[in-house]
Order: C-alpha cells, then sequence, then structure tokens
C-alpha cells in the first residue's frame, strides 16, 4: 500500500523523472491496451510536451531563431533542470537565461542568454498593467525639472548588449531572413517599454540607457546626469523621450 | 432554456472584442491564465464581464495533495472572484504534483476511505475560505490505484455527501475512462447525484491506438454526444460547456458545437 503520500510521491517522482520506480509499479492498474511503464509514459510525455510548448510561447524570439528541432531539446534538458513549481505557466522558463550560460549552445553563441532574458521581458511587461502617463501640463508647468524625481512605470527593461538583441528576437516577424543584413556584432542599447499604447522599444546610447537607469532608480535629473558624458542634443533625445513614450507616470 | 458556454481562449480575444453576436451565454476562464497577469488577459476579463457571466476553472488548486493548501494561490482566487463575481467557481478531483513542483496535470488518487477523509478535510479549508461550494470535475486517468477500495463513481458521490461540494461532469472523460478501464459510462452518470451536478462538460479525445487521450484537440464524437444525451435527460438547468484547448478552430466553428449541445438539449427539454 502506498496511501496518498506514497502514491503522490512515486507518481511524481515517475513523471518528472520518467523513470518510475518498482514500487509505483507494483501498485497501478495501467488503462487501455498499455502496459504500465507505457500507461506512466502517458503523464511524462504530456508533462515535456506541454511544459514545451509554454516554452515555445515564452520564448517567441528564441524558439524562432534555434528552430523547433534544437529549441525543444533545449527545453527537455531545462525542465529536467529546472521543474515547474508555480501554477503560473507565464513565468515558467525564468532561468532559461542562465540555464543557457552555461550550456554549450549558450558558449557557442553568447547572445542566447540575452535573446531569453529579452522573451521573459516581454513576457514581464505583457503581464503588467497599462498605465496612464503623467498629465503633459504638470510636466510642462514643473518649475524645478533639474532636481524633480521621475516616477516611471513599472514595465521597463534597460539593455546595453554587445550584439544587436532587439533586431535578432525581431527576426521572429520577418519571413526571408535570407535577405536580412544583419551585424550579429553590432553593438545595441535598447530600453523596452509598456505604455498606454501596449510594448515598444526605443534605441538609445549607451550613455542614455545609464542615466535613464538611474532615474529609473529615483535619482533627480541632476543627480542622474552628474559625470555623464553626454552632449546636449543626447540629453535633449532622452528627455523627449522620457516625457512623451508613456512611460512617464508622475513628477515630483 | 439551453445555458451553453465555451472555454475564454487567447486565441478568440481579438475576435470577441469586437463583440460579435453570438448564441453563446457564458464564458469558462481557466483561472491560472489570469491570476497572476494584469495585462491583455486580466483586461479581457473584464471587457468579457460587461456582457457575460464568467465561471472559473482551476487547474493547480491540487486539493488532492497531501501538502497543505497553497493559501497565497486560494488568496489570488478569492480576490479574482470578488473583482469578477463569477457564477462557477470549479477545479478537478485530482492531484498535480507532489510538493516543489507543479506538473500541469489532473493526476488521479486512490479511490478509498483515506482519500475521501483527507479530500473532505481540504474541501472544508477550500470552501470555507471562498465562503461557496466547490465544484470538481471526474478527470480522464491513464492508471489506477490497486489500493481503491471504490469505483470512481461511488467515490464522487461519497465525496458530494460529505464535504457539500459539487459536481462538474465531464462527459468525454467519463467515457474516455469507460473505454481505457472498461466500465458501462451509463453506470457512472446513473449513480451520481443529478442534484449536485452543477456543470456539464463537452470535449473531442484523440484515439491513440492503445487508449483514449483526453486531448481537446477535435470535435465531440459521437459516442460521447450520445452520453451527453443520456445524461441530460434528468438535468434540466445544468450550464454545458465546450471545451476545446489544443488546434483551435476560429471561434464561429467552437460556437457551432456548442449550438449542437443545445440541439440535443432541446430535443430533451423543448416543451418542458
Amino acid at each position: 500500500m502506498l496511501g496518498i503520500k506514497g502514491s503522490q510521491e512515486l507518481l511524481g517522482k515517475s513523471i518528472l523523472t520518467g523513470n518510475p520506480s518498482e514500487d509505483l509499479l507494483n501498485n497501478i492498474i495501467p488503462g487501455g491496451k498499455l502496459d504500465k511503464k507505457k500507461a506512466l509514459m502517458v503523464y511524462r510525455d504530456d508533462y515535456v510536451a506541454r511544459l514545451s510548448s509554454v516554452m515555445a510561447e515564452n520564448f517567441e524570439g528564441t524558439h524562432s531563431l534555434l528552430g523547433d528541432e534544437i529549441f525543444f531539446a533545449i527545453c527537455r534538458e531545462y525542465l529536467d533542470y529546472y521543474p515547474s513549481t508555480s501554477f503560473d505557466l507565464g513565468n515558467y522558463g525564468k532561468y532559461l537565461d542562465k540555464f543557457l550560460k552555461n550550456h554549450s549552445l549558450g558558449v557557442e553563441y553568447p547572445f542566447l542568454p540575452e535573446l531569453s532574458r529579452l522573451d521573459m521581458e516581454f513576457m514581464r511587461l505583457f503581464h503588467l498593467p497599462r498605465v496612464k502617463s503623467i498629465d503633459p501640463e504638470k510636466l510642462k508647468t514643473h518649475e524645478n525639472l533639474s532636481q524633480a524625481k521621475f516616477k516611471l512605470v513599472e514595465g521597463i527593461y534597460l539593455k546595453k548588449s554587445k550584439f544587436p538583441i532587439y533586431k535578432i528576437w525581431d527576426l521572429k516577424n520577418i519571413e526571408d531572413r535570407e535577405d536580412v543584413d544583419l551585424d550579429w556584432n553590432e553593438a545595441e542599447n535598447i530600453c523596452l517599454y509598456k505604455g498606454e499604447d501596449g510594448i515598444k522599444v526605443q534605441f538609445l546610447t549607451p550613455e542614455q540607457v545609464d542615466v535613464l537607469e538611474k532615474i529609473k532608480q529615483g535619482l533627480n535629473l541632476d543627480q542622474a546626469l552628474e559625470n555623464s558624458e553626454m552632449d546636449v542634443i543626447r540629453v535633449q533625445e532622452l528627455f523627449s523621450f522620457i516625457s512623451t513614450s508613456g512611460i512617464l507616470v508622475d513628477i515630483c | 432554456m439551453c445555458n451553453i458556454g465555451v472555454g475564454l481562449r487567447a486565441e478568440h480575444y481579438s475576435y470577441l472584442e469586437k463583440k460579435p453576436q453570438t448564441e453563446i451565454k457564458w464564458f469558462e476562464v481557466i483561472s491560472e491564465n489570469h491570476l497572476n497577469s494584469r495585462g491583455r488577459p486580466w483586461e479581457i476579463l473584464h471587457t468579457m464581464r460587461e456582457d457575460f457571466p464568467l465561471s472559473f476553472h482551476g487547474v493547480s488548486l491540487n486539493i488532492g495533495s497531501y501538502a497543505p493548501l497553497d493559501l497565497e494561490y486560494l488568496k489570488k482566487l478569492k480576490y479574482m472572484i470578488e473583482v469578477f463575481n463569477p457564477f462557477l467557481v470549479s477545479d478537478h478531483l485530482c492531484f498535480t504534483g507532489p510538493p516543489g513542483a507543479n506538473i500541469h496535470n489532473l493526476l488521479p488518487l486512490p479511490y478509498n476511505d483515506k482519500t475521501l477523509i483527507h479530500l473532505s478535510e481540504k474541501l472544508d479549508q477550500v470552501q470555507s475560505y471562498l465562503g461557496r461550494a466547490l465544484i470538481l470535475e471526474n478527470l480522464s486517468a491513464y492508471i489506477d490505484f490497486k489500493e481503491s477500495t471504490y469505483t470512481e463513481w461511488e467515490f464522487i458521490k461519497k465525496l458530494v455527501e460529505k464535504s457539500g461540494c459539487k459536481i462538474l461532469l465531464d462527459v468525454n472523460n467519463i467515457y474516455v475512462n469507460s473505454v481505457n478501464h472498461n466500465f458501462d459510462p451509463k453506470k457512472f452518470i446513473d449513480h451520481l447525484p443529478k442534484d449536485k451536478i452543477e456543470e456539464i462538460h463537452l470535449a473531442g479525445y484523440s484515439d491513440m491506438g492503445d487508449f483514449l487521450f483526453d486531448t481537446h484537440s477535435s470535435p465531440v464524437f459521437p459516442p460521447v454526444w450520445d452520453l451527453f444525451s443520456y445524461a441530460i435527460k434528468d438535468l434540466k438547468d445544468v450550464p454545458v460547456l465546450i471545451e476545446w484547448d489544443d488546434d483551435i478552430p476560429d471561434f464561429p466553428r467552437l460556437e457551432e458545437e456548442a449550438i449542437k449541445a443545445k440541439t440535443i438539449w432541446e430535443s430533451h427539454h423543448a416543451r418542458d
């Protein structure tokens, strides 16, 4: 007799590993014309297929770039390493970037961890609410902007990359990739954000990313610009982006 | 009037946001797809709730687990119930993984007195916390446990008597199990207390050769329609839902399937 705890632990382990114990096999009756091991494999196979399919949805860019065969092989390795622990499938695969960093594929293609992180950030932003941006009048009439603290939306992801990470991610939307002239070693600096109109991306300079990161952390404009080598035009560009993109929620 | 519903799926959001004319009277929401989101999956519930009743159908309550209930999950579910006021809240008579893992599948339990007591205690906690009766669905299973001392239908009847929970009768699951485990599906239906059945599910299965697989990836098959027809003879006001989760067709095709259910229902109850 396995009891409730025993049956659940053994069945769970059988599904997670694909290796049922003798104890479990001795205590079940298979359905259909299946033998015991095949009946248990129905659950194991379903688990692998379900979570792989979830990962394909959560990592559209990575999946698209790698193709089914390589991507699903990675999924199988990943899910043995990181079984799902939450009811929330939208979050499954959150360690894929870390996993890929130590994977031979990630070593061979060093942009892969960053690409999978970008996928996950898209998912994070997708599940955040759309937030109303600041009333432009409040911004116009503020008396001391340089000392002001800017409250930004939660849905911001800033990334300075050695690779054209967003352009690689965006390949998923392009049917004929052979026509795409992509310099795989072109550095890219982005702000991925969710404003009132949905998820968008803004290309920035590395200095603009640094300053925006400081503003995001709560520094006022003067503090954020301290030691920055940005010229006036770049500062104006960044300020224009902050004030018109919808990422600015409040100012105080 | 037959109260037909379908599962709300992301593939249909854009279509439904245009508020098309439809025969569908209500939508079932997979709770877990919305619990942690405040983005589009959450926004769509507000949109749909303007025009339709919603039911919440869970797949991760894990009521059968030997581990304690996940209170964080329940807290989120309760909040979602408060916001959207669903007319039904259901989950499955199963466990979904050992502590520390969620297998995202509906896994069977041994049907015996120990499980009965265990489930009743868990149900008492959930129903007290949510302040409403929980509706539990019978599942498709590909194994049985030798230590089961009750049939599935005997077990469900006893659980309903002991815990006060209600039944979500999945007719496709009954049929799939009847083939896989070799029993008369009508016996299953006859044995259940009809006044405790709060909802019916219909779906398609896949014939894998060695067994039937509950895949929700096709139209409802004729033997399941026949069993549905048998089941609803004595069930007049039970909401009926079409589930279609893989190879999801466009909404009008899904609606057609629901209308078939309505037609069968009307053949029994049109003059009532």
